[in-house]
């Protein structure tokens, strides 16, 4: 149970002990439950809709479960086994509110979240390995073979260049290389509201590869081997944590200013 | 009559991708709320897929998106609103596309098993 629903949940046990409270306060506790886990992620309309047809059925299954003849207390219990664990439902039904508005082939065929976690990566990886390319191929005189296809490096013609060196280049390409992983996680965490850290890995690794894939190509200049090493041990667990944090804190922006409104 | 329910993870793995024909299917004979295509479907299965009946909610909200169903509140007097939801003429062609596809798969895997249970007994 996350901290959301714990609040939900003492809250809405008060002292009383549970058998001199009303049997259908199982009923509304669930729905607090369930639309907790939607609050600041779904839009209200929505919200209000799902909790209206969840407090339909539970109510019509307890009646039902009364009439086989359970007493209220017990219907109430099996009714709500029956329609399923609150935080579960709401997970299922923001992932299918979410993929299901995707517009793009490729948020079709990835999931929207993976999708938007793989162009955020990919920026940032085009900019990170543009800024390592021009470095390793201006001193040889060969920018103009520029490519992102790694099968056409001139590898051979390259030498190892100085890590690190004392250039304004250098300085440019570590800040690029530091930050990019905040701001991708950032907003893979803005935009997905379900799982973003496993969109993370999943819009990370292909790019990871391909700087490994790349840095085998160039050498004998370490460059990209290395910018493969520091996605892996810093990129993936910063852009995990901060894609984890943004996601609370933008849901957390959005409650607020839906209490407020 | 009604049947034994099967393992909860086969229902789960075998109704993955089918749900929504069951519930196109229920809503070709007339418009229902979600309760009621709940308890159609336990009735019709004869209690044979149990399912979590909070799942089909999420189920209806999609088709509603994709447009094969619509809905509308009906708002009973003195009692609590509820959503009927009702197939549209692009969810009748949408299940019988699905229906057509399900049944030619429903016989090759008839097909293909019984071959195998033949080799076993044979």
């Amino acid at each position: 149970m996350n901290k959301l629903a714990e609040v939900i949940h003492s809250r809405s046990n008060p002292d009383l002990p549970g058998e001199l409270l009303p049997p259908d306060a199982e009923i509304d506790r669930y729905l607090e439950l369930f639309g907790a886990q939607l609050l600041g992620v779904v839009p209200f309309n929505q919200r209000y809709r799902l909790r209206n047809e969840a407090a339909f059925h539970l109510e019509r299954l307890r009646d039902d479960l009364i009439a086989e003849g359970h007493d209220r207390r017990e219907a109430v219990r099996r009714a709500i086994v029956a329609y399923g664990p609150a935080e579960q439902l709401a997970e299922q039904y923001i992932k299918s509110w979410f993929e299901k508005s995707a517009g793009g082939v490729l948020a079709k065929r990835l999931g929207k979240g993976n999708a938007i976690a793989f162009v955020a990566f990919a920026l940032a990886e085009l900019i990170c390995v543009g800024l390592f390319y021009g470095r390793i191929f201006v001193p040889v005189e060969s920018v103009f073979r520029y490519t992102v296809d790694p099968t056409v490096f001139p590898a051979s013609t390259l030498n190892a260049v100085p890590i690190p060196d004392s250039s304004l280049f250098f300085a440019v390409l570590a800040t690029v290389v530091l930050v990019a992983p905040i701001l991708a996680g950032a907003w893979v965490g803005a935009k997905v509201p379900i799982h973003p850290m496993r969109a993370v890995y999943h819009g990370l690794l292909p790019c990871i590869l391909y700087s490994f894939v790349s840095g085998v190509l160039v050498l004998p200049s370490r460059e990209l081997l290395l910018f493969a090493l520091v996605q892996l041990v810093y990129w993936l667990p910063v852009s995990l944590a901060v894609a984890h944090f943004a996601r609370l804190h933008v849901r957390a922006l959005r409650i607020g200013k839906e209490l407020s409104a | 009559m009604s049947s034994s329910p099967l393992d909860p993870v086969l229902t789960a793995n075998f109704l993955r991708g089918n749900t929504a024909i069951i519930v196109l299917a229920i809503l070709r004979d007339g418009p229902a709320h979600g309760y009621a295509i709940g308890s159609e479907i336990a009735r019709r299965s004869e209690h044979t897929l149990e399912f979590k009946q909070g799942t089909l909610y999420p189920i209806l909200h999609e088709l509603e998106r994709d447009g094969s169903i619509c809905s509308e509140w009906e708002i009973p007097n003195g009692d609590r609103p509820r959503r009927v939801y009702t197939i549209t003429e692009s969810g009748q062609r949408e299940l019988e596309r699905r229906m057509e596809a399900w049944q030619r798969f429903n016989a090759a895997m008839i097909r293909v098993t019984a071959v195998r249970l033949d080799e076993q007994t044979g």
